[in-house]
Formats: structure tokens, C-alpha cells, sequence
């Protein structure tokens, strides 16, 4: 994903503003479902992502280079989440209206996202686990990132992030066995 | 949930107005340090000029436990006629000293300095010295607008001296005795005490006092006692042309202004036409 570097670099050394929408057109639907895996809310994710471009957009961060622009993206994203749940960890609350409409727009951005009709099966049997084991497998099967791309935007090392990924497929696999589904054929 | 496009037009619209906040936040800031540094600057050259003593007149800064004195000193001589009150009242003050000079045995100084004083002209005459004290001293907290009661003709001319005799920043006098300090103090009357005891020369004490024309007492004046309290001592001064008279009180701190004669700040004076104190007994004030 060179290209989002480069949309960037013409932002924030030429002014173009194209190159910033282009970066949200190709990334906002993964970093909001990321970021949901995080804050375990689509609509929350939703005004982080928008809250990441901003941060973009404002402070124009150089990026060190080192991994690609959307590890570093999701960095950048992650650390705004956890800003946010350090901020407003007691005051989340979702009434069950909201919380119908969340699920319905969460399908949605899932459908456009993810596409394939089994990952989607997944990635709803992930809701149900804890936000490091959702947060780990959303970044080692859905964006396909390595072990080390997922341990540098995680901010964790490579073998904690493998010894968790290792623990999130086996209780992936039970949620899926206990919702009817044959983990293997998945 | 928002399109891709709505989503770029919000992060941009945001981005816009972080950017003309920011824009206003550093022109308020520019505009309060344009309006902040020359102040600033005033100040720190006016306080380096102070600390340099660039104002200081004496050629010895003041010490810090007495205060310095900056006072606006309004010199007037009136008529050379005296009135009758002020020829009575130096008069008395005349005999006063002849009877104490001769019971102590004075020395010829004291007795020509009393003779000065005839030449008084009159209490209107007197200097009146509108003084804003300013003052870090405890002891000084007794300071108040002063008088001076010396002779007009004695104030006329104190610039016989040097080039630093021209100089009327006054500062505190102190000499030490008994454990405690005693400053100048102009607001006691010298005709409210009785010369006692002779203690020594000024400069036996220990205390500030220079043979200067900025302070009140110079080292080769006489101190005594004085009958009435230990609160005050009594300096007669060995220069019979000094300004600031022939006596000088000092006082301790636990000297008060308890009792005013009206118009003359003289303590210990008992008002005859005050009614009698009230005596409390059984309950009723009688």
C-alpha cells in the first residue's frame, strides 16, 4: 500500500487535499473496524477514525519509515482510541435502540469491508471476544498484516503478539463451535 | 454511517478551522507580547538602575533594618516677628535648659544651642515637614508625619558644610541600650521630659549614626536618661548649629502616642477639660 504514502506526502508537502481524501477513501472502512475491535463500538470507531485524519491532517506527522503507511496509520489510530477510552472509559453507555442501529450499520461497513460471506461469519463470532484477541486477529486475517506489523501497531512484541493470536484462534474456534459453525471448514 | 467523501468534507472542514484557530491564537499572542515587552523591559531597566543606586544620594545606602526616609520637605520662614505665645514657649524652653545645664553641668555647647533657640522667631516658623514615610522597620511603626521643632534660623542655613550637607534624605537614627533599640523620634516633645542621667557619647552605643547632616544623632553627641520613662533617651547634640535642635528624643519600641496635647503631639499631657475616668462600682458607671 505504497500509494497511501505517497497520497500523503503530496498532502503535507504540497497542500493537496486530494492526496487526504484519497487516503480516507482506501482506509476509513479497515481503521473503523479496527478501531471497533478496540473500543468495541462502530460508532465511536467511526468519529476516532475521522478524529485520525484530523490528527493527520493538523499536526502532519512524518512518518519514520520502518513499515508501511497503513501500519502506521493504524498506530496513529489505536493510540487515538486509547486516548479516547482513557478519557471516557465510565461514561460509554448504548441503549439497546442505538445498539440495534449500531449492529445493522456495523453489517454494513462488514459487507462492503470484508465481502467474503465466511469472514463475515467470523468477524461477527469475534464480537463476542476480548478486545486484545479481536484487536489481533482483525490485524493477522482481515488486513493480512505480519506478526511484526501487528506487534509494532499493537505496541507489543513479536512473540506476545503470536502467543496472543494463538490464544484468540482457540477461543475463536470455541465461539464458532458453540454458534454451530465448523471452525475447520471456515 | 458516513460515505468516504462526507467524511473527507468534515476532516476538512476541521482541519480549516484548526488552522485559522491557531492562526488568531498567534496574532492575540503577538499582540499581547507587543503590548507585554515594553513594560517588561521598563521595568527591568528601572530595576537595574535602582539596584545600581543611581538614586541613592547618600554615599552609604541605608541599612536595612532602619528604612530610608524619602521625604519632600517643604521649607518655610515666616516673619521675623515672633508672637507672644512661641517668645513664651521659648522662653520656657530656655530656662529649662539653663536649670538642666546647671544641674548637670552641661557643657558650653548645650548652653549656646539653648541660646540659639532665643532667636526662634516664632512656632509658625517652625518647620513643617510633610514627610511620606515609607518604612520597613518595626520600630518605625511609631513614625508619622513629623515636626520639627528646631528655630528657623538654625533651618535656614544647614548647607554650610560639604557638598553632602545639601542633601535632606533623612534616615533613621538607632543607638542600642539596655537590650533594646532606640530610634529618633520627632513625635515625643522634649518638653514632656526631664533630662536625667548622663549615659556616654552617642558613640559609646552601638546602633546607626553618622556625623552627617542625614542623620539625626552624630557620634559626638550626649545621651541621658530621662526622668519620667526608660522608654526614651536623651540626646543633646554637640553641634549647636545642627537642624534638627539641640535635643533629640529616642524612643523604643515601647514608647506610644498614648495622650496628644491637642494640636502638639505631646505625650503624656493630661487634658484638664477631659472629664474625669468613670468609675465602675457594683455595676453602675459613676
Amino acid at each position: 500500500m505504497d500509494n497511501g504514502a505517497s497520497s500523503y506526502r503530496r498532502f503535507r508537502d504540497n497542500g493537496d487535499e486530494s492526496g487526504l481524501v484519497e487516503i480516507i477513501r482506501d482506509y476509513k472502512d479497515g481503521l473503523i473496524l479496527y478501531l471497533t475491535s478496540i473500543v468495541g463500538n462502530i460508532q465511536t470507531a467511526e468519529e476516532l477514525a475521522e478524529d485520525t485524519f484530523v490528527l493527520l491532517g493538523t499536526k502532519k506527522p512524518r512518518d519514520k519509515g520502518g513499515s508501511s503507511f497503513k501500519t502506521w496509520l493504524y498506530t496513529i489510530g489505536r493510540n487515538v482510541a486509547i486516548d479516547y477510552l482513557r478519557k471516557y472509559r465510565k461514561r460509554t453507555f448504548i441503549s439497546l435502540d442505538d445498539s440495534a442501529e449500531l449492529a445493522s450499520e456495523e453489517e454494513e461497513i462488514e459487507r462492503a469491508y470484508i465481502r467474503k460471506e465466511q469472514q463475515i461469519t467470523v468477524h461477527r463470532a469475534m464480537r463476542r471476544l476480548s478486545p486484545d484477541y479481536r484487536q489481533v486477529l482483525w490485524l493477522v486475517y482481515f488486513e493480512e498484516l505480519s506478526s511484526k506489523e501487528a506487534a509494532r501497531i499493537m505496541r507489543r512484541s513479536i512473540r506476545s503478539v503470536e502467543s496472543l493470536l494463538y490464544r484468540a484462534k482457540k477461543s475463536l474456534k470455541a465461539q464458532l463451535e458453540r454458534e454451530g459453525f465448523d471452525y475447520e471448514k471456515i | 454511517m458516513k460515505k468516504y467523501d462526507e467524511m473527507a468534507r468534515d476532516v476538512l472542514d476541521r482541519i480549516g478551522e484548526y488552522e485559522a484557530e491557531r492562526k488568531l491564537k498567534r496574532i492575540r499572542t503577538a499582540k499581547i507580547a507587543a503590548a507585554v515587552t515594553p513594560v517588561c523591559t521598563a521595568a527591568v531597566v528601572g530595576g537595574g538602575i535602582w539596584l545600581s543606586g543611581a538614586f541613592m544620594h547618600a554615599d552609604k545606602p541605608a541599612p536595612a533594618d532602619s528604612g530610608i526616609i524619602s521625604d519632600s520637605v517643604t521649607m518655610t520662614e515666616s516673619s521675623n516677628a515672633p508672637s507672644e505665645s512661641s517668645a513664651a514657649a521659648v522662653t520656657e524652653k530656655t530656662t529649662k535648659h539653663d536649670e538642666q545645664g546647671t544641674a548637670e553641668g552641661t557643657s558650653a555647647e548645650e548652653v549656646t544651642s539653648a541660646e540659639t533657640e532665643e532667636t526662634a522667631p516664632s512656632e509658625s516658623a517652625v518647620q513643617t515637614e510633610t514627610a511620606a514615610r515609607q518604612t520597613t522597620a518595626a520600630a518605625a511603626t511609631t513614625a508619622a508625619p513629623r515636626t520639627i521643632q528646631s528655630s528657623a534660623a538654625e533651618q535656614t542655613t544647614p548647607n554650610n558644610g560639604g557638598g553632602d550637607k545639601m542633601l535632606w534624605c533623612i534616615f533613621f537614627s538607632s543607638i542600642e541600650w539596655n537590650g533594646q533599640t532606640y530610634y529618633d523620634n520627632d513625635m515625643a516633645s522634649i518638653y514632656a521630659y526631664t533630662q536625667d542621667s548622663y549615659l556616654g557619647k552617642v558613640k559609646d552605643f552601638a546602633g546607626e549614626y553618622y556625623d552627617k547632616f542625614n542623620y539625626r544623632i552624630a557620634p559626638e553627641d550626649s545621651v541621658y536618661t530621662v526622668k519620667e520613662t526608660s522608654d526614651v533617651l536623651y540626646v543633646v547634640k554637640a553641634d549647636s548649629n545642627s537642624p534638627y535642635g539641640s535635643v533629640v528624643l529616642m524612643t523604643n519600641s515601647s514608647w506610644s502616642l498614648e495622650k496628644y496635647e491637642p494640636e502638639r503631639l505631646d505625650p503624656n499631657y493630661i487634658d484638664p477639660n477631659a472629664p474625669d475616668e468613670a468609675v465602675v462600682y457594683n455595676g453602675c458607671i459613676f
